[in-house]
């Protein structure tokens, strides 16, 4: 292990990548118990739309297209992701690349898709759709009556709020963690065409350890993040988050699964990078799953932001972070990946992750004693 | 909450602009010089219905023009301070001094390394725009400094380090034309923003591998601190500027205390000689070809003194 070396180069916007998704369109998990995950996930407040004995399809009211996929497996874990893409060109190219597999008929549906694989050997899928608009169709109700200091909308009307899960509209964004950070951040970049909207570096080598990757949909506003690639000890999804309509509707969430039994993790707070009123929740895995709602919206214009990578900057305000929220603890088979990275010749820097463990432990607020 | 203006040459005319998420909307105001602007838009202008452009598309010129008084302050930050061989526990006085005018260029561009230069060196720095006349002894503290201090830009304090030090030149080493990069932005300041300064992100790279990173909240002496200070041997007038010192992560080492000992003993010629050879070896100095690039802002993104581009290019 060197020390002192300098810093890795930060992941930056591709002059010509090979395609633009247009969104996120689903992610697709192994589950070993597929009935508990199914009664979670309803109750977290997606929709179903297809369940057999092999494979549970949800979707979010924004949309009849599945974006969580639960599927039977050995073990829990992230199967592989897709994005959208709507332009037949970028298509034709993704298609090209070394090892692409083309299926025409489609995944979930009729849309066709490429397969490929990211450096970490995570299965993505191109998902090619002409009508990327039309497959949104937000049954949004904001029939939302709120009043505010000058704005009266309510009178002689209280406000009442209905017990139920949360109305998920749509599946927003992804965390992955990835052995080899800035390969796979660029990767990403390069492919699909993302642009960074914030970086993180740890304050002692300025090395980058997260970035926050944003759609290029040109002057068209999109999320501030649609996958955020983070440096870990090993290769793994870390969180997913849902868009809410409102932070009304966060609470709500957070109330129903409470009383549900189920776990909630952190929340509610509001994110610094992104601005998104969160709350987390751990589904029956013990995965992290994110309400979110008024998140930032950029479109290309907007440059790159560098921050120190800490606790602090996780948050602008919000419930203490609980301590055990960050998984920090090198469990016997997050050892095992380590190891498996190292041996097969992975470009992994072992000091960055040991400075990032170290950093991530500092107490976010003065008043936080862990 | 601050407000930001560009000044911008478009079809060989030269005028600021208001720019809002990305968008420059031109005043119409011409070619006015910073002083002028800041009276200009004190008298709030009413913007008229002048072709809105796309940032990318004009001609990002400074916006602090010469003439100008260009007072810097060095070695500012608490970790430069020791990568500068300097103790900073030790720090008991504000170091300043003064670069040339005509090193002023535009924010996106060139920096050109002059033929004898070797040890060209990049320094990002908040910028502090005065916008009332200084010619007395005075008291700043948070309750008066925004009557001094008008707008805030950022800078490339670029040095060469090989005029700087070994010739006892700092006001050469630091002057040559294109050795101060401004702006994009001027951010005029509103009633509350000096409350949002620490929270201000410095970030510098080089080929796209930060190098410098810091908040202003890492300041040995505070903007009134140093405003204070300098009222006592410096008349300042409206539209001068004060460079308030870069963070860690410069080019420039300073040789551990035992050599510098050592190196005390050695004729002075032969000591610069020993200097610049050691210097030489590091790889960070600035090459023909380098992109430079840097940013102040707040995560939030409520200051944001926009994005500067540069490229390293030699003296032909």
């Amino acid at each position: 292990m060197k020390k002192n070396r300098p810093p890795s180069r930060c992941p930056v916007q591709a002059d010509n990548p090979l395609s633009k998704a247009k969104d996120i369109a689903y992610i697709r998990l192994g589950r070993r118990n597929l009935k508990s995950s199914s009664s979670y996930y309803l109750d977290f407040g997606l929709s179903l739309l297809e369940k057999t004995e092999e494979r549970i399809l949800f979707h979010g009211h924004g949309s009849n297209f599945p974006c969580w996929s639960i599927e039977k497996n050995k073990r829990d874990v992230l199967l592989g992701l897709g994005f959208y893409i709507s332009s037949k060109e970028e298509f034709e190219r993704l298609k090209g690349l070394e090892g692409a597999k083309f299926f025409p008929s489609g995944r979930f549906g009729d849309f066709p898709f490429v397969n490929i694989t990211d450096p970490s050997g995570l299965s993505v899928d191109a998902v090619f759709t002409e009508v990327f608009e039309e497959l949104k169709s937000p049954e949004i109700s904001l029939q939302k009556f709120w009043n505010a200091p000058g704005k009266t909308e309510r009178v002689n009307f209280p406000h009442p709020s209905q017990s139920g899960p949360a109305k998920v509209i749509r599946l927003g964004h992804a965390v992955l963690l990835k052995q080899e950070f800035l390969k796979n951040a660029q990767w990403y970049c390069d492919t699909f065409g993302f642009i960074p909207s914030d970086i993180q570096i740890l304050s002692g080598s300025k090395e980058p350890v997260i970035v926050f990757l944003r759609c290029d949909l040109g002057d068209k506003p999109t999320d501030h993040h649609t996958i955020v690639i983070a440096s870990g000890i090993d290769d793994r999804l870390e969180h997913c988050a849902f868009e809410l309509e409102d932070l009304d509707e966060v609470a709500k969430g957070r109330e129903w699964l409470l009383g549900r039994g189920w776990k909630s993790a952190w929340g509610i707070g509001r994110h610094l990078l992104g601005s998104q009123i969160f709350d987390y929740q751990r589904d029956p895995t013990g995965m992290l799953v994110e309400h979110y709602s008024d998140g930032d919206k950029f479109d290309d214009t907007v440059p790159v932001g560098y921050h120190w990578i800490n606790r602090k900057s996780l948050y602008q305000w919000g419930e203490d972070m609980p301590e055990n929220f960050l998984d920090l603890t090198l469990s016997f088979h997050k050892l095992k990946e380590l190891l498996k990275g190292i041996f097969s010749g992975k470009e992994i820097r072992m000091d960055t992750l040991l400075a990032l463990k170290k950093t991530m432990k500092i107490s976010p607020r003065n008043w936080i004693k862990y | 909450m601050a407000k930001n203006y560009i000044r911008f040459e478009k079809d060989h005319k030269i005028d600021w602009a208001k720019l809002e998420f990305g968008k420059a909307f031109p005043l119409g105001a011409g070619d006015l010089n910073t002083r002028e602007f800041l009276e200009f838009i004190k008298a709030k202008p009413v913007i008229q219905n002048n072709p809105i452009y796309q940032a990318q598309e004009l001609q990002i010129l400074s916006p602090i023009t010469a003439p100008c008084q260009i007072i810097c302050q060095g070695a500012n930050y608490r970790q430069h301070l020791i990568e500068s061989g300097l103790d900073p526990d030790d720090k008991t006085y504000n170091l300043f001094f003064t670069k040339s005018d005509a090193s002023l260029s535009s924010p996106i561009g060139d920096v050109i390394r002059p033929k004898q230069v070797q040890l060209l060196d990049y320094e990002i720095e908040l910028g502090l725009v005065f916008g009332k006349t200084i010619n007395n002894s005075l008291e700043i503290h948070s309750g008066n400094i925004s009557e001094y201090v008008s707008a805030l830009f950022m800078a490339n304090d670029i040095s060469a380090r090989d005029i700087q030090l070994p010739q006892l030149q700092w006001y050469k080493g630091k002057s040559y034309r294109s050795f101060l990069p401004a702006g994009p932005v001027l951010a005029i300041l509103e009633e509350g923003d000096f409350s949002l300064l620490e929270s201000l992100e410095l970030t510098l790279l080089v080929n796209d591998r930060v190098r410098q990173h810091d908040t202003i909240s890492s300041l040995v002496f505070s903007p009134a601190e140093s405003i204070q200070e300098l009222s006592r041997f410096c008349n300042i007038n409206p539209g001068d500027v004060l460079l308030t010192g870069t963070p860690s992560g410069c080019a420039l080492r300073a040789p551990g205390k035992f050599l510098q000992k050592i190196a005390a003993l050695l004729p002075e010629k032969k000591k610069w000689e020993l200097f610049i050879k050691g210097q030489l070896k590091r790889s960070d100095y600035l090459q023909p070809g380098d992109k430079i690039h840097s940013s102040i802002r707040t995560a939030d993104r409520r200051i944001d003194l926009g994005d500067q581009v540069l490229q390293v290019v030699q003296e032909s």
